[in-house]
């Protein structure tokens, strides 16, 4: 059987992409996760995606406000802190260095 | 019990301010109704989603502690004993009492030795000769110095104890031979101690005048000098001894 490799890929880079779903502004959990469906990254669940928002949240990551909304149940918007990005800018450049060095063994003669 | 009562219960069981419990409620239950799912689907069952949003705190469990006492013909054998359950001598206190300690959370095996030195300087040279095999001190009491190392150093991760058994009720342990040299140097004292008592009460010792105190002194003198002597000697050959070992 083959294993999910991609499930194991996201898990270890879900919070940067959290983070990086925030650099253009707030949002809102259904918000981003529906970004990372989008972008071919498949569905996140909810079970998935609080506990890490929340990580983020305490870590000092991200900073959340509650609002409530005109019509049906209110929503907590999440925006950047300073040290989120910060980390998200830390954490790019060694994940991009990590994706070129996992390309350099996997696609030995590719250009880049 | 709605799927957000439930997960309201668990995350109060867990010490989640309530304020913030509430937030996070209406979040959830806000994303359940956006996604158009049942919230057991798109969050999980209960009771793993509570612990993945906020972890149960494990209490801390309390060290263990045992003070206890054995003559110097016992003390070895019972160390090692103690030390197979898990227990570390932290120190030796001033009545040559054991204070053992017991990792409530992650205990292991502890080796022990008992040494005769003479001094301090002794003491010194003997954990730095010692040292390197992974012994320590862990207290002395008059001429006996103690060490102990970390079963690890030998039995490595077979040192670990996963369920180490509850110390008996027992706490001071004399042997034969112990009680034995207690009772002869108890005895010796008190006939010392008794005649000069009574000689005093009976006024011998005033009608024999100075001689007689002055023989005391001498004597005691004399004593004090053959321990002082028998112990440098002895305690030079039980260095040589020692180190040829």
């Amino acid at each position: 059987m083959r294993p999910d490799r991609r499930s194991s890929w996201l898990k270890g880079v879900l919070d940067l992409l959290v983070l990086a779903g925030l650099t253009e502004g707030e949002s809102y959990g259904y918000a981003i996760a529906r970004r990372l469906d989008e972008a071919g990254l498949g569905t996140i669940k909810g079970g998935t995606l609080y506990p890490v928002l929340n990580r983020l949240e305490e870590a000092g990551l991200v900073e959340a406000e509650f609002r409530a909304a005109d019509r049906g149940p209110g929503r907590r918007y999440y925006r950047l802190t300073g040290a989120g990005r910060a980390v998200l800018a830390e954490q790019t450049a060694a994940w991009v260095e990590f994706d070129a060095a996992v390309r350099t063994v996997l696609v030995p003669g590719e250009d880049r | 019990m709605t799927y957000f009562e439930e997960l309201a219960e668990r995350l109060a069981e867990r010490g989640v301010d309530p304020e913030r419990s509430r937030a996070l409620l209406a979040e959830l239950s806000a994303h359940a109704a956006d996604a158009g799912v049942d919230p057991a689907e798109e969050f999980g069952p209960v009771e793993a989603f509570a612990d993945s949003l906020a972890p149960r705190q494990e209490e801390a469990v309390d060290d263990e502690e045992l003070l206890w006492t054995a003559d110097a013909f016992e003390a070895p054998a019972r160390l090692n004993a103690f030390g197979a359950q898990g227990w570390e001598v932290e120190r030796v206190d001033r009545l040559g009492r054991f204070v053992g300690r017991r990792d409530g959370e992650s205990p292991q095996t502890w080796e022990y030795r008992q040494e005769m030195c003479s001094d301090r300087a002794d003491r010194e040279r003997l954990a730095a000769r010692l040292a390197p095999d992974g012994w320590e001190p862990c207290g002395h009491w008059s001429v006996l110095a103690y060490f102990k190392r970390p079963g690890a150093v030998t039995a490595g991760p077979g040192a670990d104890l996963d369920d180490p058994p509850a110390p008996g009720p027992r706490r001071n342990f004399f042997g034969v031979p112990g009680i034995a040299v207690i009772t002869v140097s108890l005895l010796v004292a008190a006939v010392a101690l008794g005649s000069i008592v009574y000689r005093a009460a009976s006024g011998r010792l005033a009608a024999e005048g100075p001689e007689e105190l002055a023989g005391m002194a001498v004597g005691a003198l004399v004593a004090l000098g053959l321990v002082w002597a028998v112990s440098r000697v002895g305690g030079r050959l039980l260095r040589a001894v020692r180190d040829r070992r």
